[in-house]
């Protein structure tokens, strides 16, 4: 288990190093000056300018400048933006409604599509299983977006059982609208795998196995149709937290949160580079980090990729 | 061997009611009578029981004998109500203990499972759920069938069962998961199980088709104890007509879904009546590899019962000389690798015309030691010659060439055709491939090479999908000949084929053999078919050569103790000579 | 059945009630024809069982005739309406209701938003099909050179993929949009594709090295094929499968990441006519004119729903598991 564990810890060092490299050199290493675009159509003076590039070291070579804003990341400081914000505390401001936000919308996601998923597995063929299918193809086929509107103009503006937006001061109560909203597609790829997998593993041997013991359904269900199907589930749910922070910036704008998503996409509008970069680099990180909880949560699920 | 770990008795308890049943009462347990079972496809209701019956009685065992698709498993899934997918009884009746169970309320059904009838599956490797410890599987089932106790009693009683099962250390081993098993292990976990709440009848479906020869042995004899001790009666399904003899006093041979003949084991075998059960006699290897036997011990010319050995002596065509094959396995931990030996410094030689069997369990290294053969792998040491020629130094061009003069038939007809290939382009994908002829010529030669494996011409138009696995097995080898090699490797090419099957192409593989003069390399685990076919025989175990003889002085005068254990768990090698001798 | 069926066997011990030796009547038949190759119906190749199978489905023909119409209306867009999307706008129809000719009514600007639907699939269908065709070409060829020929190929591109994967899709997307002052539909399907392609790759990866073990794989290399002649001859058409069905699922997928760059204003720019982009503007006019989302909102659905079920109805069809034997 602690070699699984230094062998994942290994693995990860490479991957994190490449995805920032390569973001810092999507964002920098391209034509065209990003200082230069700053300013507006008549552009900032060009003292400014060198001034600028002295203080984000955009004048040293690339791979200087990758290597300095890494140090940045790992002494948590990413230094100030173009408006002299500290972007650390812009972060770490933005981070926890985001967070929260995500981690929300995964147990949605989690519990209901497992249950949903169980049930229609359990019956394929039924009419819960048909419906359950249909509906679940169609929430993956409508954009995010369009359900994030009408969600929030019938449930919000007609019915008023929701608070519209967040604003200012989230809470779980005005945050559970947007987490639903968050939530929808994933919960419906939970569903159908869910269901996929509880399909595979009724017709597995060891539950007929399990049956011939003289167990009841109700048994068998639980213990073995249920519990070796949360193993390809909780690797989706894992791995789908990087991405619900990460598509999170259209729920935010949506419900007007003022999490990452909103600062990122402010940063990006502004072309405030520096910012841009970190808090993807962030995100990254909330990513892998996730994907690795989910390699140890598919070993504490799995015995068999224990001793691998 | 079996009762090294001694089997707890009496003091355990019955199960169910807690009656116990003498063996040779008059009431059956298990009575079927006219079963009707039925699959519902997209083609159509396929009927794949068809009024079978059958009787058990308390303490007795029973085997049904068949071949698949003979309805065997389905009727045993039955009894058990454990039917998969769209299975339903039809019709007739299955009384259990003089009780109707077909349609019987699910409640009361998971009732009797475990308590009154309990299963012993086929595969070991599939039939544990991976994710749960193995005392923790056992418990379930005594916990399911009622069993009063604390958790210390149930886990005692779950060791208890575990060595009564024959495994050793029984503690330690409960708190193990399945994959930390071997084969053999988890199917005395699955007996440990199937017997865990006392039933009074075991069905035992293959219960040791997937594991080695002589583990087989070693669990059959095991199982055998077991249930005499407790007075269980057992059901078996076996496709092995020589296993079902010895294990059985009664036998049920199915043939598609009916039942054709039924009665006293050995009168069955000794005066088989039906012409399907007569060919099944004539062709179970182990009892054709026994009859060999017996012909032998009475001083007959066994000649016209085996491929002869042929008088001639060939020269040699392949010469394995000292083949070591060393693989390094990776560890767990970084940088761990260990050094895993394969093939161990083995010799051996292969003469025209001539066929030479590699015999072995798993692990033995003989499908190893044939892919060095074939030039797929190259050996860490030693070297295989051709017709006097090491390959591994051939030039890219000789080695090209040397294809064509050696090819292999692999045991898996399921895998060994493309399937996205027609039977066509599979045959003539060789001769394409090695620029034979016009297009006009080679379909010429694809013609000939389905009639040399006697299948139509009709059938190369189709797809590896649409035809059955003796026919893919035949294509298999029409491809393998169809360069016109002078060695073909046979790597357990019949092994996955049922009885008639095997027999159908093990003849065409000895009639090829003549009207081609080719020599065979022949890998298999099965000694009672090596019996029907080799000249010579090549006992590996561990990566080594253990025993190299004639096929008679291997059979008739083994020297080494495993050989003679392989050759004793040969089903069928405990019965009596003149029942199979007819 | 009548008793006469069967004939009891003599034996030696006397048997039990109802096991005495019995034996069938031997006029079952099919004991010779054991083997017999079926030649009466066509052959059917693997392709060809699938379509067989799907042919009976009515979600494939529901869904085929969705993406035909898509996929129509997007090359011909004239073909379906005469008013033109972007040219023929009056601000005095701002938000009105349906009239004659006019069938959706108008939006915001005033436009026809039954042309503006009609006109908007060109970009989705283009974007997504682009997007679909760079990543199975590039994540096939990485995935079955790293499972193919293992490795330190398999180490080095398997690393790159985690990479690329650690990225997700929309955010990477975003970036790197949202940087980019060329906005084709060629450049966005560009970037999804950049960082879409490693679930393909890994689909791919695991497939081959499965199909790579077959027992075919080894008999082509005992004929003395290479290695490239065996991955493009057998090795690959046997991983085709999982790589078609998640390709139009993927197709799907990349359509609604494009509606949501636009939608974020970094996809297509405003003058290109795209759902994403009405999607965007209508969110302003929800309450008064909800009809205005509702029909870009609902020709994207639709389009992406067609992908979708299109891909459920091939993995099932081609499911090794359903077909026969």
């Amino acid at each position: 288990m602690l070699w699984y564990l230094g062998r994942r810890l290994l693995q990860v060092i490479p991957v994190f190093l490449g995805a920032t490299l390569l973001l810092y050199a999507l964002v920098f290493l391209r034509p065209g000056d990003p200082v230069a675009a700053l300013g507006g159509e008549r552009g900032l003076p060009e003292a400014v300018q060198d001034e600028i590039r002295e203080r984000y070291n955009l004048d040293k070579p690339f791979i200087v400048q990758y290597l300095l804003f890494l140090r940045g990341v790992f002494t948590l400081n990413f230094g100030v933006d173009f408006r002299g914000r500290e972007i650390t505390e812009v972060i770490a401001g933005a981070l926890p409604v985001t967070f929260q936000l995500a981690v929300m919308a995964l147990i949605i996601e989690g519990v209901l599509g497992l249950l949903f998923g169980l049930i229609a597995g359990m019956r394929k063929g039924g009419w819960f299983d048909g419906t359950v299918l249909v509906l679940s193809l169609i929430v993956i086929a409508v954009p995010t977006f369009v359900i994030g509107f009408v969600l929030q103009f019938v449930l919000g503006v007609e019915l008023g059982w929701f608070p519209v937006t967040v604003g200012r001061d989230p809470n779980f109560y005005s945050l559970l609208l947007p987490a639903i909203v968050l939530a929808a597609t994933s919960f419906a790829y939970v569903i159908r795998l869910t269901r996929t997998s509880v399909g595979e593993n009724l017709s597995a041997d060891y539950v007929r196995t399990a049956r011939a013991k003289g167990l009841n359904r109700t048994q068998v269900t639980g213990r073995h149709v249920l519990r070796n199907s949360l193993i390809p589930v909780v690797t989706f749910l894992g791995a789908d937290l990087g991405n619900l922070m990460g598509g999170a910036i259209v729920t935010e704008g949506i419900f007007n949160i003022n999490g990452v998503g909103g600062t990122l996409f402010n940063a990006i509008q502004r072309g405030e580079s520096v910012t841009v970069v970190s808090l993807t680099t962030v995100l990254v990180i909330v990513y892998i980090a996730a994907n690795l909880l989910v390699d140890l949560l598919y070993a504490a699920l799995d015995p068999r990729i224990r001793y691998a | 061997m079996t009762t090294q770990f001694p089997v707890t008795h009496g003091n355990l308890p019955l199960g169910g009611d807690g009656q116990a049943y003498e063996a040779g009462t008059d009431k059956p347990l298990l009575e079927i009578s006219g079963l009707e079972v039925s699959f519902t496809t997209t083609e159509g209701v396929v009927h794949a029981v068809r009024g079978a019956d059958i009787v058990v009685y308390p303490g007795q065992s029973v085997a049904i004998v068949g071949e698949s698709g003979s309805g065997k498993s389905t009727t045993a899934h039955a009894v058990i109500d454990l039917l998969p997918g769209t299975g339903k009884v039809t019709g007739g009746s299955i009384k259990f203990d003089g009780r109707e169970i077909v349609g019987l309320p699910r409640t009361e059904m998971e009732a009797i499972r475990g308590r009154d009838i309990g299963l012993v599956p086929q595969d070991p490797m599939s039939n544990l759920n991976p994710v749960w410890r193995i005392g923790t599987q056992i418990d379930e089932a005594l916990r399911a069938n009622g069993f009063e106790g604390s958790k210390a009693d149930r886990k005692e009683r779950v060791a208890g069962l575990l060595a009564e099962a024959g495994l050793p250390d029984a503690a330690r081993r409960a708190r193990q998961y399945p994959h930390e098993f071997s084969g053999g292990m988890r199917q005395r976990s699955l007996i440990a199980i199937g017997l865990a709440a006392r039933p009074k009848l075991l069905i035992a479906d293959e219960p040791t088709s997937a594991l080695d020869v002589t583990v087989q042995r070693q669990i059959l004899d095991h199982l055998d104890v077991l249930t005499q001790e407790l007075g269980t009666a057992v059901l078996f399904i076996t496709h092995d007509l020589g296993l079902a003899a010895e294990r059985a006093e009664h036998l049920v041979v199915m043939f598609k879904g009916r039942v054709v003949e039924s009665g006293p084991a050995r009168q069955i075998l000794a005066d088989p009546q039906h012409p399907y059960t007569k060919r099944l006699v004539a062709s179970a290897p182990s009892l054709a590899s026994r009859r060999i036997q017996v012909a032998h011990e009475r001083g007959q010319n066994s000649s016209k019962l085996h491929a002869p050995t042929r008088g001639g002596k060939g020269s040699d065509i392949v010469v394995a000389r000292n083949l070591t094959k060393v693989f390094s396995i990776r560890g767990g931990r970084p940088g761990a690798s260990t050094d895993f030996t394969a093939v161990d410094d083995v010799s051996f030689s292969l003469k025209r015309g001539h066929t030479l069997a590699l015999v072995g369990e798993s692990g033995s290294g003989k499908s190893t030691a044939a892919n060095m053969v074939l030039g797929l792998l190259d050996p860490t040491s030693g070297a295989v010659e051709f017709d006097g020629k090491n390959i591994a130094e051939l030039s890219p061009k000789a080695a090209f060439a040397f294809r064509r003069r050696i090819q292999p038939v692999f045991q898996n007809p399921y895998g060994s055709l493309d399937p996205t290939y027609s039977i066509f382009r599979s045959i003539e994908e060789p001769l394409l491939l090695h620029r034979i002829g016009s297009k006009k010529q080679r379909e010429k030669r694809v013609r000939e090479l389905l009639d040399m494996v006697s299948l139509p011409q009709s059938a190369m138009r189709r797809f590896p999908n649409e035809l059955s696995g003796g026919q893919r097995q035949r294509i298999a080898i029409a491809r393998a000949l169809a360069l016109k090699p002078e060695v073909v490797v046979l790597d357990e090419a019949v092994s996955a084929l049922d009885v008639l099957v095997q027999a159908q192409i093990l003849d065409l593989l000895g009639d090829l053999q003549e009207d081609l003069d080719l020599s065979y390399l022949f890998i298999t685990h099965d000694l009672a078919v090596v019996r029907q076919i080799a000249d010579e025989v090549v006992v590996m175990q561990n990566g080594k050569v253990v025993e190299h003889a004639t096929t008679d002085q291997v059979f008739d005068d083994p020297r080494e103790q495993y050989t003679r254990d392989l050759l004793a768990a040969i089903p069928g090698a405990g019965l009596e000579g003149a029942e199979i001798a007819s | 059945m009548p008793e006469n069926r069967y004939q009891t066997v003599p034996g030696g011990r006397a048997p039990r009630r109802g096991q005495e030796h019995f034996a069938a009547p031997f006029d079952e038949g099919g004991l010779g024809a054991i083997d017999a190759v079926r030649d009466s119906d066509a052959p059917s190749s693997m392709w060809h069982d699938a379509w067989r199978d799907m042919r009976r489905r009515p979600m494939f023909w529901i869904s085929a005739v969705i993406i035909v119409a898509v996929i129509l209306v997007a090359a011909f867009p004239s073909w379906f309406t005469s008013v033109d999307p972007r040219l023929s706008c009056q601000l005095s129809k701002s938000l009105q209701g349906p009239e004659a000719g006019h069938p959706f009514g108008f939006d915001f600007q005033g436009c026809d938003i039954y042309a503006r639907t009609i006109y908007g699939a060109r970009a989705s269908v283009v974007v997504g099909v682009l997007s679909t065709a760079m990543v199975v070409v590039l994540g096939t060829a990485i995935g079955s050179i790293a499972g193919y020929f293992a490795g330190w190929f398999d180490t080095i591109l398997s690393r790159m993929t985690d990479i690329f994967f650690a990225i997700p899709l929309v955010l990477a997307a975003i970036v790197i949009m949202s940087l980019t002052e060329n906005r084709t539909a060629f450049t966005v399907a560009f970037v999804l594709a950049l960082f879409g392609w490693t679930s393909i790759a890994r689909i791919t990866r695991g497939t081959v090295m499965s199909v790579k073990n077959n027992e075919f794989v080894t008999a082509a290399r005992s004929l003395g094929m290479g290695r490239g002649g065996i991955l493009l001859k057998h090795v690959l058409p046997n991983s085709a499968a999982p790589i078609i069905v998640y390709a139009t699922v993927a197709l799907g997928t990349f359509i609604v990441a494009e509606a949501t760059l636009s939608f974020l204003g970094i996809g297509l720019p405003p003058d290109v006519v795209s759902w994403g982009g009405d999607i965007a503007r209508a969110q302003n006019s929800i309450r008064v004119a909800p009809h205005i989302l509702f029909y870009p909102a609902g020709g994207l659905a639709l389009t992406v729903l067609g992908f979708l079920m299109m891909g459920d109805v091939v993995r099932d069809a081609l499911d090794p598991k359903a077909r026969k034997r």
